[in-house]
């Protein structure tokens, strides 16, 4: 049942126009062409060997609690149905009728016994086994191919921490190789308990007339335009402290492996802040430093348990430099970050998908998150925190989403498109001594290398084997 | 006869939507104005003072005058554009009941103008958008409260954005509780119920 691999590879990387794939990425110089926000062929073999292979998430767990329950949703453009089965196991199936080729479950969200093509009424299992079709004594699938090879297409299925990914692609390494390093930090921000991470409910949704990776590379460790674009939070700040803006904190450790980027925030400074002429400073551990300041989502004897769930050294990076901002390669942002509310201290929570819709717009796709069992007074921050500083409405990302149509609209032009991106401001490896995580570690005000890595990720999928 | 009332529930948009992920329905049953109070017909001037609020309101954000705007909002205003998916028709209008679009209050919603209308870097409406509401198939009901009303009314947002030629729509029924006070009407609870599962519109950067 697992997905047949196409024949990837065996076309020449070489575009149209005579312009070879590896040109695009420019390793000496640190450029990229700006041709690929907007060549229509470039995306095409995106589709193939990006979005036909990578893992990418679809759902969370929470959003198909019982057996039966049901999601639809996409991967590259490819319409797909996650389904809860009567066991218990998620199955990604393509959410494509094998009889005439009609999308099997149309609502976004349900609850199925069976998926039942609405067209000629070809049914399958909720494995994506084909059971039979209408008027069954006439065997409406013939006889010259056997019911096993009409079943649905199935993509191979992993969760974390309840998200569910999925890759077509048989030849992938498994997930937890596919985050490799990165999953250790990720576990700090949605890995924090016994009972895990749930939604608040479906995702936000939004088409952007952009390019989908614009919102890639960005979320792969992009701190620095939040200087800039993000500048109205200064500007607030100032506004209500009566004092000028002074530049966001902008110190951490970016840190990247397989094109997967997080940012860990320097937060020992306002904290020590916060407990100034207290005497307590010094003597505090990470733990009791967490159960003062909980992590986003968390309430305080949550945070008392979290020695229960990480070793030393996860606590001591989850107290001081905790991952509050990322992306998973390619086409993921993941975010836990404390926010406060003038109700009282709220926390984001989230995770992004970009979509591709063309080479001219994506789909933005939002979910929130509260811990299982959270109270409803939490959820209400978290929700009113979450709106506030993220997605379609927030502080935040309402800028981002004004930035990235004109990016593509940029690379569309003749000349245009023969611009550059360019990531040339270099930190470089610079792991710190005694710092406890794996991975690229790049410390200091936050740079470029991040980004640069996300290309080099896409380079190697757009004109090698990745793998 | 059951079956017959069980569709009239669904065609009021009170069907409970139990079943997971989406826990819709709650939502809807706030915006059927079949349970409230007595109707307000138009010819009362009830009505028509609810109608020039509601007018007044667009043309300030139609204005851009976005802090004149929020002193129409209550201290205790709830603000919310529920999301919504696409479900089969005997499983309601699906509409979240804890994930939002917008959920604020008043102080979050003054926090979101203070930032578009007064600094300077709010680059998601600087240049600020083109904006036209109009506001239709006004309906109000007295609520339980002595001067408090639930109006609906149909919303289409109309949004332009630098040169480009298209412009955005969002179209939306608005569940509100305007409530008289001592210097005239208030908005002190909004839910926006939008007609997109995937908005068009690349945020909500604008407010209706």
């Amino acid at each position: 049942m697992a997905a047949g691999q196409e024949s990837i590879g065996c076309r020449e990387p070489v575009l149209s126009d005579g312009t070879p794939l590896a040109d695009l990425v420019d390793v000496q110089h640190r450029e990229v062409s700006m041709r690929v926000l907007s060549d229509p062929e470039i995306y095409q073999l995106e589709l193939e060997r990006l979005f036909a292979r990578v893992w990418t998430v679809v759902a969370h767990e929470s959003e198909i609690p019982s057996p039966g329950n049901y999601v639809s949703r996409y991967i590259g453009e490819d319409p797909i149905v996650v389904v809860r089965g009567t066991d218990g196991s998620i199955q990604v199936l393509l959410n494509v009728c094998t009889h005439r080729g009609m999308k099997l479950c149309r609502a976004e969200a349900g609850s199925a016994r069976q998926l039942r093509c609405s067209y000629h009424g070809w049914t399958y299992d909720l494995q994506g086994r084909f059971l039979g079709a209408p008027v069954a004594r006439e065997q409406m699938h013939g006889s010259i191919r056997p019911k096993s090879e009409l079943g649905l297409r199935r993509a191979r299925v992993a969760t974390f921490a309840g998200m569910i990914f999925a890759t077509w692609d048989p030849a992938a390494p498994s997930l937890d190789d596919y985050l490799g390093h990165i999953k250790w930090y990720l576990e700090l921000m949605f890995d924090r308990t016994k009972g895990g991470i749930e939604v608040l409910g479906p995702p936000q949704r939004v088409v952007m007339r952009a390019n989908w990776k614009c919102a890639g590379e960005q979320h792969a460790g992009d701190g620095f335009h939040t200087v800039t674009l993000h500048r109205s939070l200064q500007e607030l700040e100032a506004m209500s402290s009566g004092e000028p803006d002074r530049e966001p904190a902008m110190d951490g450790l970016n840190v990247s492996w397989n094109g997967h980027g997080l940012r860990c925030i320097d937060v020992r400074k306002p904290f020590m802040n916060a407990l100034k002429g207290r005497g307590l400073e010094r003597a505090l551990t990470p733990l009791e430093k967490l159960c003062i300041a909980p992590p986003p989502g968390l309430t305080a004897e949550q945070a008392a348990q979290l020695g229960e769930r990480f070793g030393p050294a996860q606590l001591e990076v989850l107290a001081d430099f905790p991952p509050q901002v990322g992306g998973l390669f390619p086409n993921m942002g993941a975010f836990a970050i404390p926010f406060p509310l003038p109700e009282g201290m709220g926390g984001i929570i989230c995770w992004h998908a970009f979509v591709p819709k063309g080479p001219d717009r994506f789909e933005f796709v939002n979910w929130y998150f509260a811990e299982r069992g959270s109270s409803d007074r939490m959820r209400e921050l978290l929700s009113r925190a979450s709106t506030m500083g993220f997605g379609v409405s927030g502080f935040v990302e309402t800028d981002d989403s004004d930035t990235w149509p004109q990016m593509y609209q940029a690379s569309r032009g003749y000349i245009g498109r023969q611009g550059k991106l360019r990531y040339q401001a270099i930190t470089g490896d610079n792991q710190p001594e005694g710092w406890p995580g794996k991975g690229h570690v790049y410390a200091g005000f936050t740079k470029d290398d991040n980004q640069w890595n996300w290309w080099l990720r896409w380079n190697e999928f757009m004109t090698g084997n990745p793998w | 006869m059951e079956l017959v009332a069980a569709l009239e529930r669904v065609h009021d948009g009170q069907s409970v939507v139990t079943a997971a992920p989406a826990r819709a329905g709650a939502a809807l049953r706030e915006a059927s104005p079949a349970s409230r109070g007595r109707r307000v017909r138009a010819g009362d001037p009830r009505y028509f003072e609810i109608v020039e609020f509601l007018e007044d309101e667009a043309a300030l954000l139609d204005d851009n005058a976005l802090m004149s705007w929020i002193e129409l909002m209550a201290d205790d205003l709830v603000y919310r554009a529920p999301v919504r998916i696409t479900r089969d028709r005997d499983e309601g209008k699906g509409f979240a009941e804890h994930m939002f679009h917008l959920d604020e209050t008043a102080a979050t919603l003054r926090m979101k103008a203070t930032r578009l209308a007064l600094t300077p870097s709010a680059w998601a409406e600087n240049p600020p958008s083109r904006t036209r509401r109009f506001v239709t198939n006004i309906r109000v009901h007295e609520a339980e409260t002595a001067g408090e009303f639930h109006v609906t009314s149909s919303v289409l947002l109309v949004r332009n954005r630098y040169d480009d030629a298209h412009v955005d729509l969002l179209s939306a029924q608005r569940s509100d509780l305007i409530r008289r006070a001592e210097d005239g009407l208030q908005l002190a609870r909004r839910t926006i119920y939008v007609d997109q599962s995937t908005l068009s519109m690349p945020n909500f950067a604008v407010f209706v």
